[in-house]
């Protein structure tokens, strides 16, 4: 239905999980949602919310942090049969690793400046970037995009998994440009169910770590080796491990941690 | 050593009035060495005006952060230079307030990029520093150069300590030397520079770094023996050839 300025906005569709955010539908909030920079009466950024509806819409990825160990986990979907699989898991640093949900290219995008983040410390200081810093620079960079009017939101929910000097850490970035820590995590369509399990079994999951990936519930194998950070492809049933657990990372970064 | 000489009329004019070409007020060597505990590093407090022992109360040795030692020769107003750089490097590290701090490998390896691109643009900074520290029981002691040349050892010398006090370290310094045994070492290396330098002074300072944090001693003087012959009576048959 066109506007009191005569434009003809598309409608929204609640997402899947039937979340409760309700567009308005009246002239005035109708201006208020197409601007990011622009307050709704309410006090409301409806850019920012919307970005947040978009992590939702994406396949679920799910992280959990333990004392030495961090696992990712995620569901790839294909477009089609005879497409490949959507990489959703990124290395970012030697030890650091990201999964995303949402908009892919964003993702795509953000692991580029994370690695690129990561590269650049290195090469200054020869040492591993510690990652609690690259999280609040990457929730930064989101925030600038929430504030200027020629941009919008990153679309695209992050759970960045590191280690650093006082061990595993795993950190949600949302396209509001918040971050919080983590001690288990899921992001995208779904999740819902995976956060409930989440809650009821961190406790015990604590000490296992190859048990983590379990919880990605739909068709991912685990291997059973503690030792090793284990970041699985689902549906295309693809395994691909980057060695992050503590002696590893001392051998790789040299031993000065 | 002068690896910038004719330089005038290879670069832009404009640029020269804030190109160092030479140095003024110099320090001589700085020893370093590994021991059980840490770093110890050494040097003497002189600043040279030319041929001139102009200035005796030079620190050329200070801590860095929470877990290093920086020990310079060389440029001293360029030393003062690279410590507002280290200090700024060091406020925005503990600005993240979030545990992790910088090490010696990291400053070590950040001065080495400062240097290098110092050289790269042929203003470079006039000294040649000494990086000692130890972090999560890992000691690093390590050197830069004004070209960036740069790497790591057990025992670092710089200056006239490149080819005097060298051949001793690496003849007497062992692993895990106790801190008597690496001070008495590090002042056999010290009493040649002084017999041998003539830009060293009789006054220097021992900087220790451990676990527990930088040491910075008060300066010493070394007891030296002037009664030999060549001294007392140079012109007949004491002053003979050289060395």
């Amino acid at each position: 239905m066109p506007d009191n300025l005569g434009r003809k906005l598309p409608t929204l569709k609640p997402s899947a999980e039937g979340s409760s955010l309700k567009p308005p539908i009246n002239a005035v909030s109708l201006i208020t949602n197409s601007d990011v920079t622009t307050w709704s009466p309410a006090g409301r950024l409806f850019q920012i919310e919307y970005a947040i509806e978009a992590v939702k819409q994406g396949s679920v990825a799910i992280s959990l942090q333990l004392k030495t160990h961090v696992v990712l986990a995620s569901i790839n979907k294909a477009n089609s049969k005879l497409s490949s699989h959507q990489k959703k898991i990124f290395k970012a640093d030697d030890h650091i690793g990201i999964a995303i949900a949402g908009l892919t290219a964003d993702g795509g995008f953000l692991s580029k400046y994370l690695r690129s983040d990561c590269i650049n410390y290195t090469f200054t200081y020869e040492s591993p970037l510690p990652f609690g810093r690259l999280v609040v620079q990457l929730a930064d960079n989101a925030q600038v995009c929430t504030q200027r009017s020629w941009k919008r939101p990153y679309g695209v929910g992050l759970l960045v998994a590191g280690l650093d000097e006082s061990g595993a850490h795993l950190y949600c970035n949302c396209p509001s440009g918040n971050y919080f820590e983590y001690q288990a995590f899921t992001i995208g369509s779904r999740s819902q169910a995976a956060k409930i399990y989440l809650e009821r079994k961190y406790e015990t999951l604590m000490g296992r770590a190859y048990q983590a990936c379990t919880l990605c519930n739909q068709g991912n194998t685990t291997r059973r080796k503690a030792h090793k950070l284990y970041l699985h492809r689902g549906c295309g049933c693809n395994r691909w491990t980057f060695p992050c657990n503590r002696s590893e990372y001392h051998n790789k970064i040299g031993g000065v941690v | 050593m002068n690896y910038f000489e004719g330089l005038e009329g290879t670069v832009s004019s404009e640029s020269d009035s804030q190109r160092t070409l030479t140095p003024y007020v110099t320090g001589t060597s700085v020893i370093g060495i590994k021991y059980k505990d840490g770093i110890l590093m050494t040097a003497d407090m002189g600043g040279s005006y030319g041929s001139t022992l102009r200035y005796k109360g030079v620190e050329r040795m200070k801590p860095v952060g929470k877990h290093s030692i920086i020990g310079a020769s060389g440029e001293i107003s360029d030393f003062q230079e690279i410590m507002r750089y280290l200090d700024e490097l060091i406020i925005h590290d503990n600005m993240w307030d979030d545990g992790n701090s910088l090490g010696p490998k990291e400053i070590h390896n950040y001065l080495t990029r400062v240097m290098y691109n110092r050289r790269n643009k042929f203003d470079p900074l006039w000294n040649t520093l000494v990086l000692g520290g130890i972090k999560n029981g890992q000691k690093y002691l390590g050197m830069v150069s004004s070209i960036g040349v740069h790497f790591e050892d057990d025992h670092i010398a710089t200056g006239f300590g490149n080819h005097l006090a060298r051949p001793i370290l690496r003849d007497e310094w062992k692993e895990d030397m106790s801190f008597e045994d690496a001070v008495k070492l590090l002042e056999k290396c010290m009493l040649v520079l002084l017999y041998r330098d003539r830009s060293a002074i009789n006054k220097l300072q021992i900087t220790k770094i451990t676990e527990e944090g930088a040491t910075v001693y008060q300066p010493y003087a070394l007891k030296t023996h002037w009664g030999f012959t060549a001294f007392k009576n140079p012109a007949n048959g004491g002053a003979e050839g050289s060395w």
